[in-house]
């Protein structure tokens, strides 16, 4: 099972480190027959940017929180074999090379020739048109997203982003959210009975 | 010392779960002391290993884990002769990296919580093998830090190779978890992080998941 995992699963995981998306990467990260799973290069520099520069806010937080280089290095080093450049994944297209197109001057028509190497008539044929993305549905800053998955053999892209989730497919691309995948994976104890789960216990 | 039969150790953590009070606490000791004797199979016991194993109980019990039917299932097969005991101490490396995530234990007792993961795990992955070849359920379980129950849907659904024995228990070939020969992260180095980052945002208030996507869409 090779998945293309997208930021928002390295966010999850660094913020909730018993969570979902954390056993998702310690799986790929040792290597587990079970899920063979990756980052590209443009995913890992958007976790990197989003935590030092940009950061996130908690419920009621006027200012978003950013971390230094030394609160992430252990994240970076435990992950290292996802984040080492040697063994990271190549995305086709950067993030904003979408959102930015036009101002190269290019059409887009000329942008989509461009980054695909298709005539209009390849663009049109049966394999674009199985792809349900439209300029509408998905967000042009997470093509490359898509086009890092396609370019690495993704069967799977897993990602917590409402916009991508719309998706169930796209093309050969399953669409999963990180506690659908451990759930298939059956890394979620699901036996409890929730009576007991909410129960406080008392015996002490 | 006698040894309680599976389907008397079944109808102890029945009792546990529906007592309250000091039944509910001396219930958890009994269990606690089955557990302990089996953990001398894995010769590991020693007055620490039931400190281990008690609190180990006590915090899955806290988090709402005690209930779970994998570790009802793990009780009853605390003693089968091949590796009852490993596959408990498996069981409960994998729920107490589960209850690390249940934040009202408090930032302490999650850190606590990977720890014995850890140490459950070290038993499990230290003790001599007769058939280095073959892992069992729970060898698999403490490789990689994940419940029996998740390896057992591996075994099923193929995911991982496996067979299975004269009596019932899964043969896992260990070749196969060499053949990628890519760099791989440790167990203790994920492990180690885990307690890092929950003391990194540990009292703090962090957005809930869908709140993170949306301040990342919100930014673009």
């Amino acid at each position: 099972m090779r998945v293309a995992f997208d930021t928002t699963v390295l966010w999850g995981a660094f913020h909730r480190p018993a969570g979902p998306n954390f056993a998702l990467l310690a799986l790929a990260a040792q290597r587990t027959p079970v899920l063979d799973g990756f980052i590209t290069d443009v995913v890992g520099g958007e976790f990197w940017w989003r935590a030092t520069q940009q950061g996130v806010k908690g419920p009621g937080q006027a200012v978003p929180r950013t971390y230094s280089e030394q609160e992430l290095e252990p994240f970076l080093e435990a992950f290292e074999v996802l984040f080492e450049p040697a063994n990271m994944a190549r995305a086709p297209l950067s993030r904003s090379l979408g959102r930015y197109a036009g101002l190269v001057g290019l059409s887009l028509g000329e942008f989509l020739h461009a980054v695909t190497g298709r005539d209009r008539e390849a663009l049109l044929s049966s394999v674009t048109a199985t792809f349900p993305v439209t300029f509408e549905s998905m967000d042009l800053a997470d093509l490359h997203i898509l086009c890092g998955a396609l370019q690495n053999g993704a069967e799977i892209i897993c990602s917590s982003d409402s916009k991508m989730l719309n998706y169930d497919r796209i093309g050969s691309i399953r669409i999963t959210s990180p506690v659908a995948l451990t759930d298939e994976l059956g890394l979620i104890d699901s036996s409890t009975s929730s009576a007991e789960v909410s129960r406080t216990a008392s015996w002490r | 010392m006698e040894i309680l039969s599976p389907e008397d150790r079944v109808v102890l953590w029945r009792a546990a779960i529906d007592a309250d009070g000091s039944r509910r606490e001396a219930l958890m000791h009994a269990i606690a002391k089955e557990v302990v004797e089996s953990l001398g199979a894995l010769d590991l016991y020693e007055d620490r290993y039931a400190q281990l194993t008690i609190e180990s109980l006590e915090t899955l019990d806290d988090a709402g884990l005690f209930a779970s039917d994998s570790l009802r299932r793990c009780l009853e097969a605390l003693h089968a002769p091949r590796g009852g005991a490993d596959l408990l101490a498996a069981e409960l490396a994998g729920l107490l990296r589960t209850a690390a995530d249940v934040e009202r234990l408090g930032v302490e007792r999650r850190v606590r919580a990977v720890e014995m993961a850890s140490q459950w795990r070290e038993h499990v992955i230290g003790r001599r093998r007769p058939e280095p070849a073959y892992l069992s359920v729970g060898d698999v379980a403490a490789r990689f830090g994940v419940t029996t129950q998740a390896v057992y849907k591996w075994l099923q659904k193929q995911r991982i190779e496996g067979t299975r024995g004269p009596g019932g228990s899964w043969r896992v070939p260990a070749a196969q978890f060499e053949r990628d020969t890519r760099p791989a992260s440790t167990r203790e180095r994920l492990d180690s992080l885990q307690a890092e980052l929950i003391r990194l945002h540990g009292g703090s208030d962090l957005p809930s998941e869908a709140d993170l996507t949306e301040q990342m869409r919100a930014a673009d």
